[in-house]
């Protein structure tokens, strides 16, 4: 399976675009970094791919190989879950701050024990409020909440720039194992070139296209 | 810095707990003495007509003979149920509309928006006066005609809290997880607005009594034979000019005390939500 | 010669009270012990990551803690310790903060007048001139002196920021969170304005999460973990693989840069409320022996700089 956005264009004002023409694809398993400087596009797209938002033209669809023919045929998005999830710069604003923390994680469905222990996630933390754990702590949850089976392709918009280099190695190193053990896709944006060096495949530069 | 008195150096917050405690104990007992006064204890003595406040009669008696404490206690309970009432139930409405314009958005929330503002824009007084005679008036009329131009300014307050949720990564998340929208309203924005609906609720209470007293005042309330306080008071007034004060002075004393009263819960209750008032 | 610190921290600790649920109060204990010199002609960064209470650092410093708040310990300024009215009146005047975010700007002011006010003294004609002069230093547009806050983009107002306290005659800049939603070329352009101010003989802290971009242009780094200063060591001490380092956390953290081996150890920081009563980084550290629980280590000198560990060498 692949995730493809097929001439992408969209713009917040009049005439302005941030975004023309946009082709991207990510193959299943492939992390791919998509840099480019502020202000030309990234947080839209990743939102435009994530389906968060319409573009004003193109499309964004997933296409299965076809078995025959070297072809691909494409898979309407289901009104239930999006196998392609968005993971935020900041997650207080992910976490509804009146549910307990429990509540916020299994508001997907429970992940195992083994899941939460790879995240680093203490069993006590599950009954706490969102206002008594920090920005790192928030951050493994919401990556663990979109770690499923359901979940396809994973898109990172500056997922660890607020974080330490400790704790963004270790939930790195967690989204990088799941995915390849799942062939989930990875998109990471992010301004930090040498960290879209260290995970990426293959980068694309959205000022190049 | 030395700690002087042990016993009265409570924080802000446990002030504020006592004293809605106080409050909401208070209401509760006049409530209850109002539904609890038997019809006897009103009855008519000619003999004591007129008496001054004094130990016999603390409120003074009118112009039957009948004890005025009691029937002010019995007024308040009264006109205390018609506000407990209709501020429930603009509530309701409330937070119905307050959601539903919002989250289904497009011409259901132009609608809300517009009956908000066209309530809005005719007096109170007025529109209350017209529904009330138009549900043929009494205790049905009243409520109805409160609640009915009373859920506005609540509505407006939930509808913005939602609507800014509404645009919040964590209920955008939650439609990307394939939840409905009824879910999102019930699981994350209703917790969000409790604080403001039980505040909303408290304030709107004190109006509703105020409503309550002036419309009977005026004759379109509740009629002649109920003791509200709207009722004493206007009865009072033929005997004002007579220098019978206490007949007006003590239920309308009773019916501004409780007023604040409430009132005074309302904003306590608020200053204990509200994140920054809330640690001191 | 060692030159006399402008701003100098001893042992600052900062808690608040609050209230968890219904009556329960307690003190969080937010800043635990923090200690840091600035001197004139000098960067220093401290780095924390981001909800560490770095921001309330700052916030110390210029005396606009929130109500809740409590401090213990000194903060000097010219070797006089700083009381609530001193901070009053050096606030905006000796010491300037740029601020994290947009919010802080008035939103009824245009850029023009944003940056006009730390530009007293001047007649209309020199603020003008030098309002251009910097927002064509910033590569900004001139057309973005008339725009209010609401209109400006993460960046330009970050710019704008920026500028408000660059152009004052302050001696020490206080500088929060300065980097994020700034791309290369503007993050460098900002760098080097740093660069020029503190050659000028300003003083200016750095308070960022950003380790890469203190490492470009701090002369000294402060290394701020679960409340305290861990560790303050030259830019020079992260290089070849952080071998001149001295606290074993900041070893684990340079190892951990995307630019190193991108290696994690376990674990994480403790929070405000589950602070261990020994030396901070006990439950994560490998060298960790039974004293180190026991009690915090003293901040000691060490190769020209400083670590809070008993085993540091």
């Amino acid at each position: 399976m692949r995730l493809r956005a097929h001439n992408i264009t969209y713009g917040y004002a009049k005439g302005r675009k941030i975004l023309e023409n946009v082709n991207f694809t990510v193959e299943e398993g492939e992390v791919v970094g998509l840099t480019a400087p502020s202000g030309y596009g990234k947080s839209t797209l990743a939102k435009i791919l994530a389906g968060f938002i319409k573009p004003e033209q193109g499309e964004v669809f997933l296409e299965k190989p076809e078995k025959a023919e070297s072809g691909y045929k494409r898979e309407p998005f289901s009104m239930g879950y999006n196998p392609v999830q968005l993971i935020f710069q900041h997650p207080e604003k992910a976490i509804n701050p009146k549910w307990k923390m429990r509540k916020v994680i299994s508001e997907v469905g429970m992940p195992s024990a083994q899941m939460l222990k790879a995240a680093g996630i203490k069993e006590e933390w599950l009954e706490r409020w969102p206002a008594e754990l920090s920005g790192g702590e928030l951050q493994r949850f919401c990556v663990l909440r979109a770690l499923n089976e359901q979940t396809r392709f994973l898109i990172a918009d500056e997922m660890t720039t607020m974080l330490d280099a400790i704790t963004q190695a270790q939930i790195w190193n967690l989204v990088l194992t799941y995915a390849s053990e799942h062939r989930m896709g990875v998109v990471v944006i992010s301004h930090e070139k040498i960290l879209v060096d260290r995970l990426c495949t293959k980068v694309v530069d959205l000022t190049q296209m | 810095m030395r700690k002087k008195y042990t016993l009265f150096a409570l924080g802000i917050r446990k002030k504020t707990i006592f004293s809605t405690g106080l409050f909401l104990l208070l209401f509760v007992w006049v409530m209850a003495a109002g539904i609890f006064i038997a019809e006897d204890a009103l009855m008519v003595d000619l003999e004591q007509t007129f008496s001054k406040p004094g130990m016999d009669h603390l409120f003074g008696s009118d112009w039957v003979g009948r004890d005025m404490l009691l029937r002010t206690l019995k007024g308040l309970s009264i006109s205390m149920r018609i506000g407990l009432l209709s501020s429930l139930i603009s509530a309701a409405v409330a937070v119905l509309f307050g959601i539903i314009g919002p989250v289904f958005g497009g011409a259901a929330d132009r609608c809300i928006s517009w009956l908000i503002d066209f309530v809005l824009s005719v007096p109170h007084t007025i529109i209350i006066i017209l529904i009330s005679l138009a549900c043929g008036g009494g205790l049905k009329g009243i409520v109805v005609g409160i609640a009915c131009t009373h859920w506005t300014s609540l509505t407006r307050v939930i509808r913005a809290e939602v609507l800014q949720i509404l645009h919040v990564e964590y209920t955008q998340l939650s439609r990307r997880f394939g939840k409905s929208k009824w879910y999102i309203a019930k699981e994350h924005m209703f917790p969000h607005i409790v604080p403001q609906l039980v505040v909303g609720v408290v304030l709107v209470f004190p109006h509703a009594i105020l409503h309550e007293a002036s419309i009977t005042f005026l004759g379109f309330g509740l009629p002649a034979h109920e003791p509200a306080i709207g009722v004493i008071l206007s009865e009072s007034m033929k005997y004002l000019t007579s220098g019978k004060w206490w007949l007006a002075f003590f239920p309308g004393l009773c019916l501004v005390l409780l007023s604040l009263m409430v009132d005074k819960i309302g904003n306590n209750l608020e200053k204990l939500w509200n994140p920054n008032t809330a640690h001191d | 010669m060692k030159r006399e610190p402008i701003l100098k921290i001893e042992n600052l600790e900062l808690s608040f009270s609050q209230y968890i649920q219904g009556l329960k109060k307690r003190e969080l204990t937010v800043i635990t012990n923090l200690d840091l010199e600035l001197a004139e002609g000098e960067i220093l960064a401290v780095v924390g990551s981001s909800g560490s209470g770095k921001s309330l650092l700052a916030h110390a410093i210029l005396g606009i803690l929130p109500y809740n708040a409590r401090t213990r310990g000194k903060i000097l300024y010219k070797g006089k310790v700083l009381s609530q009215r001193e901070k009053e009146r050096l606030r905006g005047q000796e010491i300037v903060l740029v601020p994290q975010s947009v919010n802080y700007l008035d939103p009824l002011l245009q850029v023009e007048q944003q940056i006009g006010i730390s530009l007293q003294n001047k007649t209309k004609e020199q603020k003008e001139k030098m309002n251009n002069e910097i927002l064509h230093r910033y590569g900004l547009d001139l057309a973005v002196k008339q725009y209010y806050p609401f209109q400006l983009s993460g960046g330009m107002a970050r710019k704008v920021l920026l500028a408000t306290a660059l152009t004052s005659s302050a001696k020490v800049i206080i500088a929060d969170e300065p980097t994020p939603g700034l791309d290369d070329e503007s993050l460098g352009e900002v760098l080097k304005d740093f660069r020029n101010l503190s050659d000028s003989g300003k003083a200016i802290l750095m308070i960022t999460h950003d380790i890469q971009a203190a490492l470009k242009i701090a002369d000294k780094i402060a290394i701020f973990y679960a409340g305290a200063t861990l560790e303050l060591a030259a830019g020079i001490d992260f290089a070849h693989g952080g071998q001149g380092l001295r606290h074993p956390y900041t070893k684990a953290l340079c190892r951990a840069l995307p630019g190193e081996d991108f290696e994690a150890i376990e674990g994480r920081q403790p929070l405000p409320s589950e602070l261990p009563q020994g030396c901070l980084f006990s439950d994560r550290c490998q060298l960790c022996t039974e004293e180190c629980t026991r009690q915090r280590p003293d901040y000691r000198m060490i190769r020209g700089g400083k670590a809070r560990c008993i085993h540091a060498t």
